[in-house]
């Protein structure tokens, strides 16, 4: 419920920030109306670009504002919203090139104003910016060098915006409103400095230390941390940090990952990571004593957020990491609630943790059933992948009672979300972590 | 379920910023005094334009069109309606159309004001004439 309140109240503060700008427009002093589809297309336009400043509030990981939510969906939430704000300034622009043409006149950087000429890079930029987060992957973009590109072309696309504004002149020339649009433009300019300046210099004063980088099966490793000269932190089981391995807080190369420990064991942290990709492929690499930096915590894929008779964890692959956590610190608390484990792996020996959750089974009241999607010839368990059917017959009768984790490929969770749904669990009782959004 | 909330936010917020940029563009422009109602009508000039100015607010007018006057001014609805220049010959004498063409020193260098922005037109002399000349005929 205390969720449910600070979320009513953080969604109202977010409203207020992206439409402050439009309701400033409509009060005091306005140029007298130039018609209704051209004061429409310098409203939208104006709404448009008040949506893109507070972009970067969604992603500033604040962590009492993220948390009602779990910062993985104000991600979701930022993507939408930024497609929503490239549509109205692409309408601001088309709305005049239809019903004024006159006014653009030569899009040549030459002999255009340049206030015009930053307008339309303006666009271009956030064109650009669209472009390369929705089809990163596709168009090969490494992770690393599309954040920096990133920040980068909305730096640029926004000043180039104000610029535009500013150089048109008419909305904000009055002595009031002015220096509301420069508090709107330092905004971003100190939610940038603390982004960027203050949170990574903070991450430098408090450094952990690799201790351990242990094999598990599968390619998957598991590495473990120690806060190095000051306390450390605090973790709800389920939530993530982003982490930082050789290289400096300032470089935007962190990378979100679960923690896999108990979270009543905060004084070391551990994490599982199958080595895939550009980044995770170093990690069998990284020696104890390296430093890491932790950004963190964040998440609200956590079984402490909700009271339920009991938990059923579906885990895909790596996806146990998470549930891990949560398993071990519902152990390490002694609690006698029924709980069902269903782990979908590829084949027995890719199977992450099996001896480990074996061994938690001996103190907690724990189910788990394995699913292999190749089976050797010699297994006895369960074949193929969750299904429906599958569902059915493991979870217990009381499965509307209680609280559902899922964590695996996308397609999986998707498949198995359905399939609760089918089988009338109410879809606010299944829980998932979206990862993978760019 | 947490997707779903989102993309309800997300159409909720989507609609507030669209429904205010809606009023604010009809409580600019009121049915009742939409704008050609408000334009001055543009009234035949009182004296009749003898021949020779006939052709100078010609090229005025080519003048106009190639500096692309109507990024920020509009003549019977065209270009930007933020500054109509209908009707300014009979609000404006022949000098003060020169001194808001071609602005003295000291105005071009006042920050916000919308006749510094005339300081970047090049115009020669015989342009600058024909313009006037031009913006005279609108009465």
């Amino acid at each position: 419920m205390k969720h449910v309140f600070s979320g009513i109240v953080w969604i109202g503060i977010y409203l207020v920030l992206v439409l402050a700008p439009l309701l400033v427009l409509l009060v005091g002093p306005v140029p007298p109306g130039a018609g209704f589809w051209w004061d429409l297309s310098m409203a939208i336009g104006f709404a448009g670009i008040a949506m893109l400043g507070v972009q970067f509030v969604l992603t500033a990981r604040f962590q009492r504002a993220s948390a009602p939510f779990g910062l993985d969906i104000l991600y979701y939430f930022h993507r939408t919203m930024a497609i929503f704000a490239f549509v109205l300034i692409c309408s601001h622009y088309l709305l005049i090139r239809l019903v004024n043409p006159d006014v653009l006149a030569s899009a040549n950087p030459f002999t255009a104003p340049w206030h015009m000429t930053f307008g339309r890079a303006a666009l271009l930029c956030f064109a650009a910016v669209i472009v390369t987060a929705v089809w990163r992957k596709p168009l090969g973009i490494p992770y690393d060098a599309w954040r920096l590109m990133h920040v980068l072309l909305t730096l640029a696309g926004l000043h180039l915006a104000v610029g535009h504004i500013e150089g048109v002149d008419y909305y904000i020339n009055t002595p009031g409103k002015r220096p509301l649009w420069i508090a709107f433009t330092l905004s971003w300019v100190l939610l940038i400095g603390y982004v960027r300046v203050f949170k990574p210099w903070h991450m430098r004063r408090t450094p952990y230390r690799v201790v351990d980088v242990k094999p598990e099966t599968g390619n998957t490793w598991t590495l473990a941390v120690q806060a190095d000269g000051h306390p450390g932190l605090r973790f709800l089981p389920g939530q993530f940090v982003w982490l930082t391995l050789r290289a400096s807080p300032f470089a935007l190369k962190e990378h979100p990952f679960s923690f896999s420990s108990s979270a009543e064991r905060p004084e070391r942290l551990e994490f599982t990571i199958k080595a895939r990709g550009d980044f995770t492929s170093t990690v069998p690499a990284i020696a104890a004593g390296e430093v890491a930096y932790l950004d963190g915590p964040y998440g609200a894929f956590s079984v402490d957020r909700y009271a339920a008779p009991g938990f059923v964890f579906i885990a895909g692959g790596v996806g146990i990491a998470p549930i891990m956590s949560m398993l071990r610190t519902l152990a390490d608390r002694r609690d006698t609630r029924p709980l069902l484990l269903i782990h979908a792996n590829n084949r027995q020996e890719g199977i992450i943790f099996r001896e480990a959750l074996e061994a938690l089974q001996k103190r907690l009241s724990l189910r788990v059933v394995h699913v292999l999607e190749q089976p050797s010839a010699d297994w006895h368990g369960e074949c193929g992948v969750v299904t429906q059917p599958l569902l059915e017959k493991s979870l217990p009768e009381n499965r509307r009672q209680l609280e559902y984790f899922l964590c695996g490929p996308k397609p999986m969770t998707l498949c198995v979300e359905q399939a609760l749904l089918a089988l009338r669990v109410p879809l606010g009782r299944v829980h998932t972590e979206l990862f993978d959004l760019v | 379920m947490r997707e779903t909330w989102a993309r309800r936010i997300a159409l909720l917020t989507g609609g507030l910023v669209l429904a205010l940029a809606v009023v604010f563009a009809l409580s600019q422009n009121p049915p009742d005094r939409a704008l050609p109602a408000r334009a001055p009508p543009v009234t035949p000039a009182a004296a009749p334009i003898a021949p020779a100015d006939a052709a100078l607010v010609e090229s005025g007018r080519r003048v106009y069109t190639e500096q692309n006057c109507a990024r920020c001014h509009a003549i019977a609805g065209r270009g930007n309606p933020r500054s109509p220049l209908d009707g300014v010959g009979a609000r404006l004498s022949a000098a003060e159309i020169r001194r808001w063409i071609a602005p003295s020193q000291e105005a071009a260098t006042l920050s916000n004001s919308f006749q510094a922005r005339h300081a970047n037109l090049t115009l020669t002399e015989p342009q600058r004439e024909a313009l006037v000349a031009y913006l005279r005929s609108l009465r």
